[in-house]
């Protein structure tokens, strides 16, 4: 047979088709050939012969065909079952020989799972929140209403807002809602319940149904006396599906039951399904019905709004009818609707807007983690696989296949990640209940704590990812290494060893890098937090306690809340170690709530633009309840009675935009709901930072409760000054108040300085997660470069016994191995600083007065990660110095 | 017993049976099973070519026999075939149906 054919004979029958295709051919000739020599004894000429055997088979092409066939196949199936028989094997034999080393076993094991757990649970949270946040159909069509004029964004509309764009807009079909808070009495203590006031199309608009009974309907809208209010609700009510399972046992017969709600008897129409909770946390759902006053009113901002695309119909098309109302609305009087939109914006953006980028962040985070400990188990397993070098060396002499060395030392990484993915499923299911439990607000409303099924299904892919990804770089090294030089003496310094060397040294660098940007991380968010605690709140929240009440609509006007709250306080102050007690609607640093309209003069002209402060109604002595300096002037106090002229006190801001120059002392104000009576200013307050730490402080206006008469405000925080640590005067707060009234429930009893550090907790989430995040990344690459440093040492314990054995001290040959640590530690340093410049711009958001390139921080944290990972270097690398030169050279 | 269904099964089984029996006697390769049966019915049994491999390889394929490249006797190299120990269980089985299909066509095409 001519050379080339042999050749691409040879190159064929690598590929084991040609190899059964060959048998079959050689099995059916060497028959032909058997049975035309019988013939040809038999006298027939040799031609004859052999086309008379071939004839016998009929088509021998066919024949030849249908053998090869079976014979393939039956080569796949035994190659399959052969597979899986030595993958089962090597498995096993992995698990057996991981057993043999325990402490390396838990240590990869448990750090594996660490990083695949954090990782699945945030995967989890991820898709949980940002993929679907409203668990209703086709959410994509839900928008909300907002509004926007003169007066500045808001996500509030009037009534007369809502009910011009509910006829005026076929496009959307249109829900309104409020949040309010009504007393159940009649069933133990008074207890504050969330209830939510929605119109009756709100379900349909969404698409949930109730999961006992029904939703409401048209009917239940309607009032029994519309009169002059502007909203109110019928008495029914549908209970969420938490409340029907505390309060009524999760008992179906409830249905028809009525309960006491605000001293009104409420009839239960349904129950809701667990998921639906919207708006979050509301425990109550009540019918509004809009009144007679209701298509006028313009002034007052109380509603929210959503809507659901009708069929067919795009947003745009539905943004420019409800833009044509807007306009409308805007060429009537009252002036301040000049410039009047209503933007539309998807619902569930306006959910997860906030969250969105601080999710992904963790996610980046935990799977940086999970980065670093990939690369400190495959450092491990370098290390070990020199090691092994003699061994499969041997291996591949008596003929194991290159192939199927890899195979079986990847099975061995995976089987070591699939131990760990077993920790994995512990850690994420624990991690998930934790960060639902500890996490802001907005999270725990919106994540499920049980882990999202696409997330379970994760962790085997991950498994076996991270083991090829931890496996392959130690398995490549072994199959390519050097045959005899590892079976003669003293195999070692070859090119394979000296490839792993240099990806342990990349794996270092890398790990030094990754957890360098995490302490900046953490350093930048330290320094942020301190900034925020920092900040003069501008009054003194010590030693107060804070009892939040809604008063129930039998107390009709404000004299009647003023006469009750005269009440109450005269109590509280009897209380044995209280110092002052006052109420106040607003508490310092809460930033919720709308502005009040003003304009510095005796009279406002109709038409003439007016500006906007924040307000808050308060007691007299307010300020120094509070230990708000007084700048000018005087406190509200008892003489500032219904029937005297209106007071109120101004803040320095305010003051100095609006009275610059003067003495704001006797000047007058107009303010919106009181455009014919101007108050006048008696006394100029400090600023209290009104909106939060962070912002800025605004204009704000302090009235007096009693001479607030245009509205009746039954909301309010009862604030006890006093010489004791606030909680322990609940009991006794509470049982004063209760006095006065038996049936009010409080909404929250809480110590002011409890409220202050809620402000806070966003920040010290994110600092604990992230500050988690960095020890664990600083611990890897500790241990990963003492790891690398050790086995370096070990490698060398020859060349050290020669250096020294030549005159070198041990002081040089420590400084040696210094030097040449340094060298990695200095890489991964400068390359972590460039990552941390570049990735910190992102979390800028999430700081607060403190520049995401903070010269301070980053040189803190290069310092200390420098001195750590020299001292990972220094104690490994004493060892070699104290080796004895005769013991080494004889190894 | 259960009832033997008379169809083409029937004929492969047959074929299968008389390989599996041949190969009861020791190992041998296709032209020595076919030369085999050949021989021990007088020439009454001519085995088909055609259907003899292609039965072996199912056989192999089921693992009723192995093979193994040899030499044969006149020092060329052939494919050779030995009975397993599933294959001397379906050779028992075999026998068996073939007894039972026997029995039952002869009450019919001997009855008078």
């Amino acid at each position: 047979m001519p050379a080339i054919a042999r050749a691409g004979r040879r190159l064929r029958s690598l590929i084991w088709q040609e190899s059964v295709s060959e048998e079959v051919e050689a099995e059916l000739d060497f028959h032909v050939v058997m049975r035309a020599r019988e013939y040809e004894l038999r006298g027939m000429d040799p031609h004859a012969a052999r086309a008379a055997a071939v004839a016998r088979f009929g088509d021998l092409g066919r024949v030849t065909h249908e053998c090869r066939a079976i014979g393939e196949r039956r080569e796949i199936e035994m190659r399959r079952s052969e597979r899986l028989a030595e993958l089962v094997h090597d498995f096993g034999h992995s698990l057996r020989r991981l057993r043999r080393s325990p402490a390396f076993l838990a240590g990869t094991v448990l750090s594996i799972g660490l990083g695949m757990g954090a990782t699945v649970a945030l995967f989890s949270v991820v898709r949980s929140v940002l993929h679907s946040p409203l668990p209703v159909p086709a959410a994509e069509e839900l928008l909300m209403v907002t509004r926007q004029s003169a007066l500045g964004a808001t996500d509030r509309l009037s009534s007369g807002d809502f009910l011009d764009l509910q006829h005026g807009s076929p496009a959307l079909r249109l829900t309104a809602w409020e949040t309010r808070e009504l007393t159940l009495t009649g069933q133990g203590d008074p207890v504050q319940l969330q209830a939510a006031r929605v119109s009756p199309a709100f379900f349909d608009v969404l698409g949930v149904r109730a999961a006992i009974g029904r939703v409401f309907t048209e009917d239940d809208g309607s009032l029994p006396d519309p009169g002059g209010v502007l909203f109110d609700h019928t008495p029914r009510v549908l209970l969420s599906h938490a409340l029907w399972e505390n309060r009524f046992g999760g008992d179906p017969a409830v249905i028809g039951r009525t309960m006491l709600l605000d001293d009104r008897p409420h009839e239960i129409v349904g129950i809701m399904p667990r998921s639906a909770s919207f708006p979050a946390g509301t425990q109550l759902w009540v019918p509004l019905g809009f009144g007679g006053a209701a298509p006028a009113d313009r002034g007052g901002f109380y509603l929210q709004a959503f809507g659901r695309l009708a069929p067919g119909v795009s947003v745009q098309q539905a943004q420019s009818e409800v833009n044509r109302v807007a306009e409308r609305i805007a060429s009537a009087p009252p002036p301040f609707n000049e410039g009047l939109r209503f933007p539309l914006q998807s619902l569930q953006e306006t959910l997860v807007r906030e969250l969105r980028s601080a999710l992904w962040l963790l996610l980046g985070l935990s799977v940086l983690l999970l980065l670093l400990v990939c690369a400190n188990v495959t450092n491990l397993l370098l290390a070990r696989a020199a090691a092994r070098q003699r061994e499969i060396a041997v291996r591949t002499a008596l003929g194991a296949g290159r192939g199927r060395i890899v195979r079986q030392l990847l099975t061995e990484s995976i089987a070591l990640t699939s131990l760990g993915a077993v920790v994995a499923m512990v850690v994420a299911w624990w991690s998930l209940r934790s960060l639902v439990a500890i996490g802001p607000p907005a999270l725990t409303h919106l994540a499920d704590s049980t882990l999202d099924p696409m997330a379970l299904a994760l962790v085997p892919l991950l498994a076996l990812l991270t083991g090829v990804l931890v496996g392959l770089a130690p398995a490549l090294q072994l199959a390519r290494s050097d045959l005899p030089s590892q079976l003669g003496a003293g195999g070692r310094g070859s090119a394979g060893s000296r490839n792993t060397r240099r990806i342990q040294d990349l794996l270092v660098i890398g790990q030094l890098a990754l957890a360098a940007v995490l302490l900046v991380g953490t350093g930048l968010l330290v320094r942020s937090y301190e900034r925020l605690r920092a900040v003069d709140p501008g009054f003194h929240s010590g030693n107060v306690l804070v009892l939040e009440l809604a008063l129930p609509d039998r107390y009709r006007t404000q004299s009647e809340v003023v006469a009750f709250t005269d009440r109450v306080l005269d109590e509280l102050r009897g209380i044995p170690g209280v110092s002052a007690v006052g109420t106040a609607l607003r508490l310092p640093l809460a930033s919720e709530g709308g502005g009040m309209f003003f304009a510095p003069g005796r009279v406002v002209e109709e038409g003439a633009v007016m500006s906007s402060a924040t307000f808050n109604v308060v007691t007299p002595g307010h300020l120094a309840l509070l230990a708000i300096p007084l700048r000018r002037g005087r406190d509200l106090g008892d003489e500032d009675r219904a029937g005297a002229p209106m007071a109120v006190v101004i803040n320095e801001t305010l003051a100095r935009e609006h009275f610059a120059g003067r003495d704001p002392i006797g000047e007058q104000l107009v303010m919106g709901p009181w455009r014919s009576t101007p108050a006048t200013v008696v006394g100029v307050a400090a600023d209290v930072r009104q909106g939060g730490l962070d912002a800025e402080p605004m204009g704000a206006i302090y009235m007096p409760a009693a001479q607030v008469t245009v509205f009746t405000i039954r909301r309010m925080h009862l604030l006890v000054r006093s010489s004791l640590p606030p909680m322990q005067l609940a009991g006794a707060a509470r049982a004063r108040v209760w006095e006065v009234d038996p049936n009010l429930a409080f909404a929250r009893v809480s110590s002011l300085d409890d409220r202050l550090d809620e402000l806070t907790r966003p920040t010290r989430f994110a600092l604990s997660l992230v500050g988690g995040f960095g020890i664990l990344g600083l611990v890897l690459a500790a241990s990963g470069i003492a790891g690398l440093t050790a086995y370096a040492v070990a490698q060398r314990t020859r060349e050290v016994g020669v250096r020294m054995a030549l005159g070198a001290r041990p002081r040089d040959v420590l400084g040696l191995m210094l030097r040449q640590g340094s060298r990695r530690i200095v890489i991964g340093l400068a390359l972590g600083i460039i990552l941390s410049l570049g990735l910190t711009q992102l979390a800028s958001g999430l700081l607060h007065d403190v520049q995401p390139t903070d010269p301070l921080t980053f040189a803190a944290i290069t310092l200390f990660l420098a001195a750590v990972s020299l001292l990972a270097t220094w104690l490994p690398a004493r060892r070699a110095a104290s080796v004895d030169p005769l013991v080494a050279l004889r190894e | 017993m259960a009832p033997v269904t008379a169809g083409k099964d029937r004929l492969h089984g047959t074929l299968d049976a008389l390989v599996l029996k041949t190969l009861a006697w020791g190992p041998r390769h296709g032209y020595a099973i076919a030369r085999w049966l050949e021989e021990t019915t007088d020439e009454a049994l001519s085995v088909e070519e055609g259907s003899l491999y292609p039965a072996l390889y199912r056989m192999e394929r089921r693992g009723w026999i192995e093979a193994e490249w040899g030499t044969s006797e006149l020092g060329r190299r052939a494919k050779f075939y030995r009975l397993t120990a599933s294959g001397r269980a379906q050779l028992r089985r075999e026998v068996a149906e073939w007894t039972q299909w026997t029995a039952a066509v002869s009450k019919v095409l001997l009855a008078s």
